[in-house]
This record gives structure tokens, sequence and C-alpha cells, in this order.
């Protein structure tokens, strides 16, 4: 008996094994980096990025560059150059120039889809400049770490502070694919001493169409029910000191609750928002905040801010037609025959907004 | 959103594709004669397909929560591309992890066909020595297993695979519905 066991087991370990093909470790490059940018003559310039684990210097990576009209072509291009079979499987980011982004970036993006063999968790990043560049210039940070590795940290940690939108491959198609909701992205520069999280990429279908910065990424984040634990800053709240260089308030560890109505008045679409802001004040001035008379006026100051803030953040999407939101999203669901009867791109732009915000400060720290 | 906004004739074409996840309800004729307790058996059928029938619901509900009908729509494996789009801890790829108890799952399904054929045709053929007529039905297995040499042959063979079982679950189905013509061999009661 334990003879046929050990018999079988030997001959379905070959016939089982899936010898077909193989990859060998040592013989493949991981890109974990792909920028896309223009290149000469209409072309596509794509530079990416991976470990030379058999390098003659010690954590290097090699970025190698290629121009073509696909990206398939374009990774067989770098294939002639590159010491080993570059394999996208692990691919961390995809860093698009802003200029490229403008253009439509779903084209492109379609091979990673298509391919099941790329991460659909890569993600989408919208570099202002060169992603060449920033590539290349990230491996010479002597005090930080490898660049695909950075560049991770870097959006993870801003994710989690709000100030970046946390976007995926896969979140980028559902964002695009979904009627009435337009996908956002992290946005990104290259600066002399390192990589800097700008805010936010705005897109219409598939083209950037604005962007915004950190902070307002938090307020569209709140709006979009997203926010987690974010940290405030305002410039100016009550009489500050004249003479005082240091003016504001700052709130810390704030989360909140939105509600979005949608409704039609008169052919004309109108979005009731409300918006809950909870936090903790952290940074401001000895001004007895132990009263709840002083408490309740910087909350109803920061409030008006608020609101002021996220109106802004509205009526620029509404100029350059892009709803991240997903505004028309809820018209369709709720207005079915209202959004077959309108072209909601038009619709969006004259759409009414009406914005309540109330916030509630929990905590005024350790002093009055 | 909204539910049902597709009108009646775009909701019948869905009919077709959505037989094929019921393949393998033929099987029961197959196993019918060998069931001892045959007062349940139609329980248990009925039960089996239940049990499919809601993880295709969950599935169906959850995976056009996720992508949206357009998306949705556009994927050939949605349930596949949710592994994808599963973000783990400390586990990059969950969709190998997915690809990994597929096997298993791949195995008791083609299990099941496989001592069904062998089974049928042992019933046919006239071969005598049961070990040798096994053998070289593992041998024949093996040997069409080896036919399609890529994926798009494998999905050729598939495509095949799944017309012929609906094919059989129609050839069932008009056998029962002859059986109120003529009634030779039907037990009263």
């Amino acid at each position: 008996m334990s003879r046929k066991l050990i018999l079988s087991i030997i001959i379905s370990a070959f016939l089982l094994a899936g010898c077909w093909d193989q990859k060998l470790i040592e013989r493949t490059g991981f890109e974990l980096q792909l920028g896309i940018e223009s290149g000469a003559g209409q072309q596509l310039l794509s530079s990416s990025n991976y470990p030379a684990i058999d390098s003659k210097l010690k954590n290097q990576d090699e970025i190698i560059t290629a121009e073509g009209n696909l990206l398939r072509e374009i990774r067989e291009r770098r294939n002639m150059t590159a010491a080993k079979a570059i394999d996208g499987g692990k691919l961390q980011q995809i860093l698009f120039s802003a200029e490229i982004a403008a253009k439509g970036i779903l084209d492109i993006l379609e091979i990673l889809e298509r391919d099941p063999l790329n991460p659909p968790l890569s993600h989408v990043v919208i570099v202002d400049g060169s992603p060449k560049e920033l590539l290349e210039k990230a491996e010479t940070f002597k005090s930080k770490p490898r660049s695909a590795l950075y560049i991770n940290q870097l959006l993870v940690k801003n994710i989690n502070s709000s100030y970046l939108p946390d976007t995926k491959l896969y979140d980028f198609f559902i964002r695009y694919y979904a009627p009435g909701l337009d996908p956002i992205t992290p946005l990104i520069k290259l600066e002399a001493n390192g990589i800097k999280a700008l805010g936010t990429a705005l897109f219409a279908g598939d083209k950037m169409v604005g962007r915004i910065d950190t902070q307002q990424t938090a307020f569209l984040l709140a709006m979009m029910g997203q926010l987690t634990k974010a940290e405030l800053f305002f410039n100016s709240i009550n009489q500050e000191k004249a003479n005082s260089l240091k003016k504001g308030v700052s709130l810390t560890n704030i989360r909140s609750h939105s509600k979005i109505r949608v409704k039609v008045e008169d052919q004309r679409p109108v979005v009731d928002i409300s918006l809950v802001f909870k936090g903790s004040l952290v940074e401001y001035r000895r001004d007895e905040l132990d009263h709840p008379r002083v408490q309740q006026n910087i909350e109803k100051q920061l409030a008006k801010e608020l609101k002021k803030s996220c109106l802004e953040i509205i009526k620029y999407t509404q100029g350059i037609g892009s709803d991240p939101m997903g505004i028309g999203d809820l018209f369709r669901a709720k207005h079915p025959v209202y959004w077959q009867s309108v072209n909601w791109s038009d619709a969006y732009r004259d759409a009414k907004v009406n914005l309540k915000v109330k916030l509630d400060i929990l905590q005024f720290g350790a002093i009055k | 959103m909204p539910v049902g906004a597709a009108d009646i004739t775009a909701l019948t074409h869905s009919i077709t594709p959505s037989l094929l996840p019921f393949i393998g309800l033929e099987l029961a004729v197959f196993v019918y004669p060998y069931v001892s307790d045959k007062k349940n058996a139609l329980k248990s059928v009925v039960t089996a397909n239940l049990v499919a029938m809601t993880f295709f619901i969950i599935i169906f509900l959850v995976t056009t929560g996720l992508f949206g009908e357009n998306l949705l729509k556009s994927q050939i494996a949605p349930l596949f591309n949710l592994s994808r789009y599963y973000r783990m801890p400390f586990i990059g790829r969950v969709d190998l992890f997915f690809i990994l108890l597929w096997f298993p799952l791949l195995e008791g399904t083609f299990r099941a066909y496989f001592f069904t054929t062998y089974n049928s045709l042992r019933r046919i053929l006239p071969f005598q020595n049961r070990k040798v007529f096994f053998g070289l039905f593992v041998a024949l297995s093996i040997l069409l297993s080896r036919i399609p040499a890529d994926l798009v042959q494998a999905f050729q063979l598939a495509e095949i695979v799944s017309i012929s079982g609906i094919s059989a679950i129609a050839f069932l189905i008009l056998c029962y519905l002859f059986s109120f013509i003529n009634k030779r061999g039907v037990k009263a009661g």
C-alpha cells in the first residue's frame, strides 16, 4: 500500500508539476514602476524601473526607456537592452505625465486591463513634469529609500492623511466606466531634494482637466465620504493679533460624515450636501478655550471656512466638467427619466448645490 | 441602476450564457441508478442546484456592485477579477491564491465527469478486464488533455464541452417530454 502511495506521489509530481511556461526569478526583472509620457514624433516614451539584483553596485535599480506606439511594443524594445526578461506582474505605480493625461489615458491603460498578468492594484499617479526625469532623479536621493519604495511610502502616508486619493488601476476603471462618475488620481512633482505630493488630478472621462491641492483633496474626500483622520489648517479666524507671525488654527484627527441628496427642480438638478466634521483642536492660541461660548464661536467660524472651501471645490469641478463625487451617478439611480433626458455634462455645470456644514470640536487639548 | 432599466428583449439574451454555469445537472441522470436512497434523490439534486444558484446570486450582486454594469459586461471572468481587485495586507496577489484554490475545485468537477464517462464507456464497450480498460481510459484522458496547446485552444475546447453539456441536458429534457407521448417503460405513479 505504502509503495503504491509513494509511487503515485512521484508520478503525480511529474504530471502535476506544471513545468510549462516556467519563469526563473534570477533571469527575470520585476518591473516596479512604469512612467509614460510623450516621446518624439507622437510616440509614447516609457521608462521602467526594476531592481538590478546582479548589478556590480548594491541596491541598484535599472531604468530602461524606450519609445513606441504600443506598451507591448515598448516592452519588447526594452527587452533588447535589459539584462533580464522584464515582467510586469509586480508593478507598483504607473506614472503618467500631466501633459499626456490631458490627452486621455484609457487607451494606454487598456493593455494593463486586458493582460491578467498585470496587477490591477498598481497606483495610477500623475506627475507634474516628466516621469522619466522623476524616476532617474529618485535614484540619486541618497537619504531616501529605493525609488519604488519611496514613492509607495509617500503615496500611502499621504493617502492615509487624506492628502491624496487612493486610486489603484481598478479604481480608475470602475470610476471611468460608471456613468456620472469621474476618476481622480494622486498628483506628485519632482523637487530638488525629493518628491512632493501636490494633491489630486481631476478627470473628465479619461482626460485630466484640473487639479486641487492637498487640503482641497481632504475636503473633496470629505464630501465623497472618504475622509479619514485628516489634519486641517485654517489661515485666519476671528481677530488675529496683528503683530503675530503665527496665525490661524489647526484641527487634527478629523473625521467626517456626508450625505448627498439629489432632486430635480424646474428641469434643473439640485444637490443637497450635508457635511458633519468631528475632530480635535491641536494648535491655536491661549483664548479661554474652556468657555462654551468661545468654543461655539470657533466651531461656527471654522464651519463657515469649511463651507466656503467646499463650495469653491464644487464650483471648480463644475467649471471643468469633472464629477468626482458621482452626483451624476446619483441622478442616474434616483431620477433615471431626467438622466436620460439631459446631457449630464451640461446639466452638471448648471446644477444648484446647497451645502450645510457642521463642525464639532470634541477636544481642545491639554490647556485652556 | 435603476434596476430593470434594460427591456425584456435584452434580458432574454442573458438566458443562454446563464445556462452554462448549471452544466453538471445531467450527471444526476448517470449517477441515479447507483443511488440507494432514491426517495430523497430529487430533494438532493434540487438542494445542490439551490446552493449553486445562491452562490451565483451572491457573485452577481457583489460583482455588479463593485464593477458597475458597464465595466462588468466587458469582463470575461468577473469572479477571477474580483480576486485580482481584492487588497490583502502582506499578500501582493490574491488572484494567485485564488487560482491555487481553484485547482481542488476543478479536480472535483473533473473527477465526476471522469468516472461518469468511464462508467458509461465500460457499459457500452465489450472490455472484460476492468484494470486494463481503466488504464487505457486514464492514458486516453491524459492524451486528450494535451490537445489544447495554448489558452486560445483551451477556450475553444471549453466551448465545445459547454455546448455538449447543454445538448446533453436538452436531450434529457426531450426524453422526459417524449415519455408523456410514448408510455413504454414508464412506471405508473
